[in-house]
C-alpha cells in the first residue's frame, strides 16, 4: 500500500467517523465521496453502507432507495471510471 | 528484421490495455453481494452496530432533562384527567422513558434513535412525546433501541384536529423537514398565529403550533405552517406512549 493510499483511507475514514460522532452528517458525506472518487471504491461502499445501516432508511420518498450512501459511493466510483476513460486518458502520441 | 520494441515508421503507439473483463464481472458480482448481504440481514446488522454504538453515542449526546412544561399547561392537563376519570375514561397511557441516541443534525431525516426497543416493550406505531408534545411513531424495533419517524418528517401526512378555542377542524398535515408541518384549510376558516393542532382521539396530544398564515394554491384554500413546539435537535429524553386499547387508531 502506497503512503498516498494509506493517508486517504485515513482521511476518508476520519471523517466518516467525524460525520457520525458530530452533529454534521455532510462530513460523513465528504468521506464516503473521497473514498470513492479516489478509486477505493470498496472502502466507500462498505462506509456507506454501515452508514446506511447506522441512520436507518430514509423517511421521504427516497425511501425505497434504502442504502442512499452505499448508492452514492457507487455512482461516484462510476464516475471516476468514466471520467478516467473520457476525460483524462491518454491519447495515441504521435511523432514524426 | 524488424524488433517488436522499435516503433514502426516512427510512429509510436500505446501498448492496448489489458482486459478488464474479468475483474468488472468480479467487482460487479463483489457489489451486489454486499448489498444483498446487507438488505437482507439489514435489522441485525443495524441492532449489532446500535448497541455497539450505544455507550459511545450515550457518552456523546450526555443526557440533560428535557425542560418542564408551563404551569399552566400541567394544570389544564390535571384537569382533564380528572374530568375524563370522573367520566369513566381513563386515558392514562403505559409509558417508557427512553434516551435520545441520534437526532438531527446527527441523523440526514427527521427520525430518532432510541434506547428503548421491544426488550422494554415498544412496538411499532407507538406514539413519541416529550413534555407533552407528540412528536411522530416509532416506526423500527430492535431488541434494545428503536427508530422514531417524526410527524416532520418531509413527505409524511398525517390526520389531526386544528384547535382554536372550542372550534375544531380537521385537517392533514404534511411534514415539511426540519420541525415544520403544513396543511390547507378553507379561505375563511379564521385560523391565526398560536392555534394547536393535536392528534385525534381520547388524549388529543398537541403536535405543533400554527406560526404562519399564506395564500393556498387556490382562492379557496389557506396555506397553514406549523411548527414543533420543541427543538427536536435539543432532545436528550422522551417518552414512548404504548397505544391504549380504546384509541380508534
Amino acid at each position: 500500500m502506497t503512503p498516498a493510499s494509506r493517508y486517504i483511507y485515513a482521511v476518508s475514514f476520519v471523517l466518516v467517523a467525524g460525520g457520525f460522532l458530530t452533529p454534521w452528517w455532510p462530513l460523513s458525506v465528504f468521506g464516503v465521496a473521497l473514498a470513492a472518487l479516489s478509486g477505493r471504491w470498496l472502502f466507500g461502499l462498505l462506509a456507506g453502507v454501515i452508514l446506511d445501516l447506522a441512520y436507518g432508511a430514509p423517511t421521504t420518498t427516497a425511501q425505497f432507495l434504502f442504502f442512499p450512501f452505499g448508492l452514492f459511493a457507487l455512482l461516484l466510483a462510476l464516475v471516476r471510471v468514466v471520467a478516467n476513460r473520457f476525460l483524462f486518458s491518454r491519447g495515441f502520441r504521435e511523432k514524426i | 528484421m524488424i524488433s517488436n520494441n522499435r516503433p514502426l515508421f516512427f510512429v509510436e503507439r500505446r501498448r492496448a490495455p489489458r482486459g478488464r473483463g474479468p475483474r468488472g464481472v468480479f467487482a460487479v458480482l463483489g457489489v451486489a453481494a454486499v448489498l444483498l448481504f446487507a438488505w437482507f440481514f439489514r435489522a441485525p446488522l443495524a441492532e449489532f452496530l446500535v448497541q455497539a454504538a450505544a455507550p459511545l453515542l450515550r457518552a456523546r449526546f450526555s443526557p440533560v432533562l428535557q425542560t418542564e412544561p408551563p404551569h399552566d399547561r400541567d394544570a389544564l392537563y390535571a384537569e382533564n384527567l380528572e374530568l375524563k376519570r370522573m367520566l369513566g375514561r381513563s386515558v392514562a397511557f403505559e409509558r417508557v422513558l427512553a434516551a435520545v441516541l441520534l437526532r438531527p443534525p446527527a441523523v440526514p431525516y427527521d427520525t430518532l434513535l432510541i434506547d428503548a426497543g421491544s426488550e422494554q416493550n415498544v412496538a411499532v406505531g407507538d406514539w413519541v412525546a416529550a413534555g407533552g408534545v407528540v412528536l411522530g411513531e416509532v416506526s423500527e424495533v430492535y431488541a434494545r433501541a428503536a427508530r422514531v419517524a417524526l410527524y416532520s418528517a418531509p413527505s409524511s401526512e398525517f390526520d389531526a384536529i386544528l384547535r382554536r378555542g372550542d372550534k375544531t377542524l380537521p385537517i392533514t398535515l404534511q411534514g415539511q423537514g426540519g420541525g415544520s408541518l403544513q396543511a390547507q384549510v378553507p379561505a375563511g376558516a379564521g385560523v391565526a398565529v398560536g392555534d394547536e393542532a393535536v392528534v385525534p382521539g381520547l388524549y388529543a396530544g398537541v403536535v405543533a403550533n400554527v406560526v404562519g398564515v399564506g395564500a393556498g394554491p387556490s382562492e379557496s384554500f389557506n396555506a397553514v405552517y406549523f411548527q414543533l413546539p420543541l427543538a427536536v435537535s435539543s432532545l436528550h429524553f422522551i417518552e414512548v406512549w404504548k397505544t391504549p386499547s380504546h384509541d380508534p387508531r
